[in-house]
């Protein structure tokens, strides 16, 4: 069924569209709300609220964009306002362990896992633009207008989240690979 | 913790932001083209990003469907909202506004199917506007319910795609006439039953689609 049709259906209530239309959409909302806020726990809760908006909200969705755009959009802004409210307390990069390193050295540096780590590791203020321009290819026009800052906060936020990720990262790397650089 | 700079590097946030950069000239450029050190160290920071870029998406818990489902289970029950429950109302015989309803929900499903290339009730309907009332309806609804009925087996449909849709697109249109007729006749028991039989046989095909094209990519 096209998705014109799970759309109109999903409108009118109808639980099986919806979840058709979840179910193919889900991964990436659930792995844009995790990667953004860092957190399994904090995810799965926003990934919820997300979709519970989406479908609140679905009359709203005139198809000017696919669904998966608006959904995504819709998914990051859920994250985004979360990760706002959680702002408000001081921000502490996590005590957690560094991430660990895999035997094989020569792919270390591209293991999912390790990046993953580091990337929960990562302050949320780093994280987010880390995550909506490197992850997600997001402009910096685009980052600063979600985010409400300017465009050179987005771009000091980045090069400052690159240069922590290779702090998380050069345990795992090698200090003699990483060189002398802070 | 290192110092932000070495006397004879660049530090890493420089080197990040030559990542963006990489036509720009300067003294930071000509730095990182002479430096094996900071060379390595951009190297690193390329490979870093391609692969933030090639992360995989993750999978959502297994039950999260299921907890949204709940969430909305509470505002949203969508047949029951929409058709008043048989044992909700006393059945009263409504035979005069059933047919009217039927001949205008047979004209309707006659036309969505038409315009799919097919012969519908509908010409049968017009053709018995002249006949008595209740043999009208009860013609009406032996259509109806033979339009339900006809059409291929599941597995057929499971193993021709195109078919399953074009069932699909056939029940959403007798769903249609068949809750546009219970707007008018909201507590006739024939109407109910055929449209909760229709609601169920494409809730049971839709969600054998989806299993289906679980299996296969989703575009983005």
């Amino acid at each position: 069924m096209s998705e014109a049709r799970l759309l109109e259906a999903a409108r009118a209530g109808d639980m099986r569209a919806m979840e058709a239309l979840y179910t193919a959409h889900s991964g990436r909302v659930f792995t844009v709300v995790r990667r953004l806020v860092g957190d399994d726990h904090l995810a799965e809760d926003v990934s919820q609220d997300a979709w519970v908006r989406a479908f609140e909200k679905l009359g709203s969705f005139r198809g000017e964009a696919a669904f998966g755009t608006w959904m995504h959009r819709l998914a990051v802004n859920t994250a985004l306002n979360r990760l706002r409210r959680r702002d408000r307390r001081p921000e502490v990069e996590s005590a957690a362990e560094p991430p660990t390193a895999p035997s094989d050295a020569a792919d270390r540096i591209l293991n999912q896992r390790v990046l993953g780590q580091a990337l929960d590791r990562l302050p949320d203020g780093y994280r987010r633009v880390l995550v909506m321009h490197d992850v997600e290819g997001m402009t910096h026009e685009e980052i600063a207008d979600r985010l409400g800052v300017a465009i050179g906060t987005s771009k000091s936020q980045l090069h400052k989240a690159r240069a922590r990720m290779r702090d998380l990262l050069a345990p795992t790397v090698g200090r003699n690979e990483a060189g002398n650089h802070a | 913790m290192k110092p932000e700079t070495m006397p004879d590097h660049l530090s890493r946030e420089r080197i990040a932001a030559l990542l963006d950069e990489p036509e720009a000239p300067g003294t930071d450029r000509e730095h990182l083209d002479g430096c094996e050190d900071c060379k390595r160290e951009y190297e690193q920071m390329v490979r870093t990003r391609m692969a933030l870029s090639a992360l995989p998406d993750l999978v959502p818990p297994a039950d999260e469907w299921k907890k949204i489902g709940t969430r909305l289970g509470a505002q949203v029950s969508p047949i029951e909202r929409r058709v008043p429950a048989l044992h909700a109302t006393r059945f009263r015989p409504v035979w005069a506004a059933a047919v009217i309803a039927l001949f205008v929900a047979g004209l309707g499903v006659g036309r969505q199917l038409s315009s799919a290339g097919e012969a519908g009730p509908g010409a049968a309907a017009s053709r018995s506007e002249a006949e008595d009332p209740a043999e009208a309806y009860l013609r009406t609804v032996a259509q109806i319910q033979n339009l339900r009925d006809e059409g291929p087996s599941g597995e057929a449909m499971m193993d021709n795609p195109s078919l399953a849709a074009e069932r699909l697109m056939r029940l959403d249109a007798l769903i249609e006439a068949s809750r546009e007729a219970l707007r008018t006749a909201p507590t006739d028991p024939v109407l109910n039953n055929l449209l909760f039989d229709v609601v169920d046989e494409r809730q049971s095909l839709a969600g054998q689609m989806d299993r289906s094209l679980r299996y296969t990519s989703v575009e983005y």
